[in-house]
């Protein structure tokens, strides 16, 4: 499985990020990465986190999110939010991000390919890349579902960690308790 | 005068009718709890407003209690013709399930319910109040494909179940005078259904197609005994659900279950087939990631035609579901 991603993510980023044909909001959201930036080619690690924005899973967990994008930023850590889901419109995902507060852009994957080439198929999945595209972790963001505890298990934070201190990832996948993902 | 034995036959007709609408909606219940949850959402909407006790994909397994209530406004006759109740009759009847489903992988899960039946019936003159255990049943869903994985296919689910005849059929004698003591039909039910749905944003169509079987059974009388089977059924079912962004979703299904004459020692019996209506508005509401509540109201609308042989109901339920994630 996890082979089979990395050869999905790595004919992604040698296809030069044009294989997906990923379309960006356009004006919509000043900072919208492009199909190149959405590989952020500076970044350390890269996390695509698939996003439904009718999903209240998701909503349960944008300012754990939000926390983590900022606490790692410094580190190199770069988080792209992929919107894969039918009825993703670059209008709707502007109002999404302004009244969520993303400080990071909703990218639209237009036809569903990048979820498709990284399985996925919840939302509040997380898949942590490399910069050489080497997928560490995938799965659930943390073990909650839309109720937040303080005892969660961070995957996520546990994955950046591990990879930030160059030692082996302590859980390669994690169970993901998000919404069924409307593919495109 | 009424002569006895001629009562007693039309009670138990009338009683086997009303188990058969009972049984119609059990059927579709025990569809529901395993159709798909309101818009798919795999957390979240959780088994939705269509589907009282079905598992979430995020879902290992669940345990709820139903409250039903149920009275009888009317009856369809052989033509289908609507008949309001005639004065001095009535007929409540109340019901508590309790179920609970597992899941085994990803696609497949299995469920069970065990119901407990009660029924107050009165005609000029006599009241009756009777119940026990109903009859319990076992099914399994199989999912192909989900609803919202692909614009294009949608969710496919295959389902199974057996209802035990756990309960008292009607010819009991324990049944009592008005058979208010009858909790099931007496026969062993097998039954399979194909079950379609999608899921367009908020919204999720849901298409189930189920056909049962009952076994023959014997059924014996003071005067005699005769072979008894009622024939296939066929029920049908659509529904339209929307979730909102909390999670809370409403429901709205149509279903409608058909079965030809049955047979008694093997010769059809005219006439004595079948049919019924039913229009479901449902309602769900999470408390927790664990707990939530659901509670529709049913009807079997008063129009000729929509339903045959049967009873007219309007009724109510509630239910309280807790899983384990």
């Amino acid at each position: 499985m996890a082979l089979r991603r990395f050869i999905a993510l790595s004919a992604l980023f040698l296809a030069g990020c044009a294989a997906p044909q990923l379309s960006v909001p356009k004006g919509a959201i000043a900072s919208t990465a492009g199909p190149r930036e959405l590989l952020d080619p500076n970044a350390r690690l890269t996390v695509f986190e698939f996003f439904s924005a009718h999903c209240p899973c998701q909503g349960a967990h944008d300012a754990r999110m939000i926390a983590l994008a900022e606490k790692y930023r410094a580190s190199g850590v770069s988080l792209v939010v992929v919107d894969s889901e039918v009825g993703a419109t670059p209008e709707r995902d502007q109002t999404e991000a302004t009244r969520r507060h993303y400080p990071f852009p909703i990218v639209i994957d237009a036809g569903g390919r990048v979820a498709r080439a990284l399985d996925a198929e919840f939302a509040t999945y997380v898949v942590l890349v490399d910069s050489g595209g080497h997928v560490l972790f995938s799965g659930g963001f943390d073990s909650d579902h839309r109720d937040l505890n303080d005892d969660a298990t961070p995957y996520l934070e546990h994955a950046i960690e591990d990879a930030l201190a160059n030692r082996p990832q302590r859980r390669e996948e994690a169970r993901v308790l998000g919404c069924a993902l409307q593919l495109n | 005068m009424v002569p006895s034995t001629t009562m007693s036959r039309r009670l138990s007709s009338f009683t086997d009718s009303l188990l058969q609408s009972l049984l119609a909606l059990f059927v579709v219940f025990a569809l529901l709890t395993q159709t798909s949850p309101a818009r798919a959402q795999a957390c979240c909407a959780g088994t939705g407003a269509v589907t009282p006790g079905r598992l979430a994909l995020h879902e290992f397994a669940l345990v709820g209690v139903q409250l039903k209530g149920g009275l009888m406004y009317g009856s369809f006759d052989q033509l289908g013709n609507y008949h309001a109740l005639s004065q001095g009759s009535s007929e409540q009847n109340y019901e508590q399930d309790l179920f609970a489903s597992l899941r085994l992988t990803r696609h497949a899960q299995v469920a069970g319910l065990v119901p407990f039946v009660e029924t107050h019936r009165t005609v000029p003159g006599l009241a009756q109040t009777g119940g026990g255990i109903g009859d319990v049943n076992l099914n399994g869903r199989y999912d192909f494909t989900f609803a919202g994985a692909s614009r294009f296919v949608p969710g496919i689910g295959l389902l199974a179940g057996l209802t035990l005849p756990t309960g008292r059929p009607p010819e009991s004698p324990n049944a009592g005078p008005l058979a208010a003591g009858a909790t099931g039909i007496g026969a062993l039910q097998g039954n399979v259904a194909l079950a379609l749905e999608q899921s367009y944003g908020p919204w999720l169509i849901n298409l189930t197609g189920a056909l049962a079987h009952r076994s023959a059974r014997t059924v014996t009388s003071a005067e005699a005994s005769v072979r008894s089977q009622l024939a296939p059924q066929w029920t049908v079912l659509a529904a339209l659900a929307f979730v909102f962004r909390d999670e809370r979703a409403l429901a709205l299904s149509a279903s409608y279950a058909t079965e030809g004459d049955s047979k008694l020692d093997g010769q059809r019996v005219p006439d004595s087939g079948h049919r019924l209506t039913t229009l479901t508005l449902g309602g769900l509401w999470p408390m927790s990631d664990r707990l939530r509540l659901q509670g529709s109201v049913f009807w079997n609308p008063p129009i000729d035609g929509s339903s045959l042989s049967q009873p007219a109901l309007i009724g109510a339920s509630v239910t309280a579901v807790f899983s384990w994630l």
